[in-house]
């Protein structure tokens, strides 16, 4: 599904990415693990589509398709969804109206037609209350006067009505009690299926533990060092990054 | 012109452009005051706001939207003479091409004016490199029992806040629509009357059309 062939990245002059090589297949959960500052985010958000200030060079291509012909856009159109680590505040844009938007955009390109208000309605009652999220916060600005971890349940709750292909969810247990941790992982664990995949950006191993992974990268400085099983997480977790490099 | 307020009177009132007005509040008058100026000709308003009486409000919102060879300025003068009034003003802009705007806002707050709460916001998106704008707070503070509180910002739109649409599939232009809308609704939310805000984002959509079109 995705397929990333010696990938750097520079942002306003530093080597951020040094040549990263990553598969992932259509059914596979992969994990990578890795201290601040080691690129994670720089990773999924190039993904995603971020190209500000940043010099990208390799080949990344998700479905078949060249990705650094797509736009941000067009990338979420194919199924692309990134869980962002410090989701943004959009006041004055309800999350309901700004949701419908996004739905239909991408339904579109799937040829489906486009939900009304109503259907959208019915369809994200049982979502937001198996996040534990009040209704009302649809009609709010997007994220206003939010807390960190309900950013984060938002970022969740967008995914489960967009229906990616592939979703990168950059450190989604930052933010997060235990309960809503527990939530958040049967929401996803729930969520994977053959023709879908997961991409986990996490420093900690906490999470691992509700979300197996297939796959385990670490990442240091820029690089994939190492990859395996579910069972290096663990190993990280005993030694720690500095025996990795 | 000229306007006076009566002892517990309400007023929403709507500015003219390139007009000098001068409202008078008596004991625990209540005004809301808006200047609105969207794309038109070179526009000055100034506006006076006299607290003279005890436990008055006064509430001032202006949105403008300017481009190419179009300069907005706004001159505001809120003058607390009395105890316990509170002055709170929020002028916002969107400058398009080589817009301009002056925002001049002069806050006098006089010795007998103590338990004063005044308030003063000036907050602009360039949405080009040329545009400019000026922003000058100019305050004269007597008592020092009071609050007074001034922000002044202009910026770019956000990047984060545009990848953050994009992300989920909105194209870069309705990206760029939505976050300018939610900004100037900020300001058309004080409105009170439902049909007449509707005209107002009408008026806006429309600006936002024409200036982003074919920009980057």
């Amino acid at each position: 599904m995705l397929e990333i062939k010696n990938l750097h990245v520079n942002i306003d002059g530093k080597e951020i990415l040094k040549g990263i090589d990553l598969e992932i297949k259509a059914g596979e959960t992969h994990a990578i693990m890795g201290k601040n500052g080691s690129g994670k985010t720089t990773l999924a958000r190039v993904i995603a589509g971020q190209k500000e200030g940043c010099e990208i060079s390799g080949q990344v291509n998700f479905l078949g398709r060249n990705l650094f012909e797509m736009e941000p856009e067009e990338r979420a159109r194919a199924g692309i969804f990134l869980a962002f680590q410090n989701p943004i505040e959009v006041p004055g844009v309800a999350l309901s109206s700004f949701l419908t938007s996004s739905l239909n955009e991408i339904r579109k390109a799937r040829k489906e037609l486009p939900l009304d208000w109503f259907d959208f309605s019915r369809q994200v009652e049982e979502k937001t209350k198996s996040l534990g999220l009040k209704e009302e916060f649809l009609s709010r600005g997007v994220n206003e006067g939010f807390s960190g971890g309900e950013r984060k349940k938002n970022e969740i709750f967008q995914m489960m009505v967009l229906q990616p292909r592939l979703a990168l969810l950059d450190e989604i247990d930052s933010g997060l009690d235990i309960d809503s941790l527990k939530r958040v992982a049967k929401i996803i664990n729930n969520s994977r299926k053959e023709d879908n995949a997961f991409l986990m950006i996490t420093h900690y191993q906490r999470i691992l533990n509700y979300i197996k992974p297939d796959f385990v990268h670490v990442m240091v400085e820029g690089r994939i060092v190492k990859s395996g099983n579910s069972k290096l997480a663990k190993e990280v977790e005993k030694t720690g990054y500095g025996n990795f490099s | 012109m000229e306007i006076f307020l009566k002892e517990k009177e309400k007023l929403n009132y709507f500015t003219l452009n390139n007009a000098s007005t001068n409202i008078y509040l008596a004991k625990e008058s209540h005004l809301c005051v808006y200047s609105f100026t969207f794309g038109e000709e070179s526009v000055k308003n100034n506006l006076n706001v006299i607290l003279e009486e005890e436990q008055a409000k006064a509430e001032l919102y202006g949105l403008y939207l300017v481009s190419d060879g179009q300069i907005a300025e706004n001159n505001t003068f809120l003058r607390h003479l009395a105890p316990f009034c509170q002055s709170f003003q929020q002028y916002y802009g969107i400058l398009a091409g080589k817009g301009r705007a002056v925002f001049n806002g002069r806050i006098r707050i006089e010795r007998k004016a103590k338990g004063t709460d005044a308030y003063l916001e000036n907050k602009n998106i360039l949405l080009s490199n040329d545009a400019e704008v000026l922003g000058r707070p100019f305050l004269e503070i007597f008592d020092d029992d009071v609050k007074c509180t001034h922000a002044f910002s202009a910026s770019l739109l956000e990047e984060d806040e545009i990848f953050y649409l994009r992300s989920r599939g909105i194209d870069k232009e309705t990206a760029k629509k939505i976050l300018l809308t939610s900004f100037a609704k900020k300001i058309i939310n004080k409105v009170n009357k439902p049909s007449l805000k509707e005209n107002l984002c009408a008026k806006i959509s429309q600006f936002l059309s024409e200036k982003l079109e074919g920009k980057n």
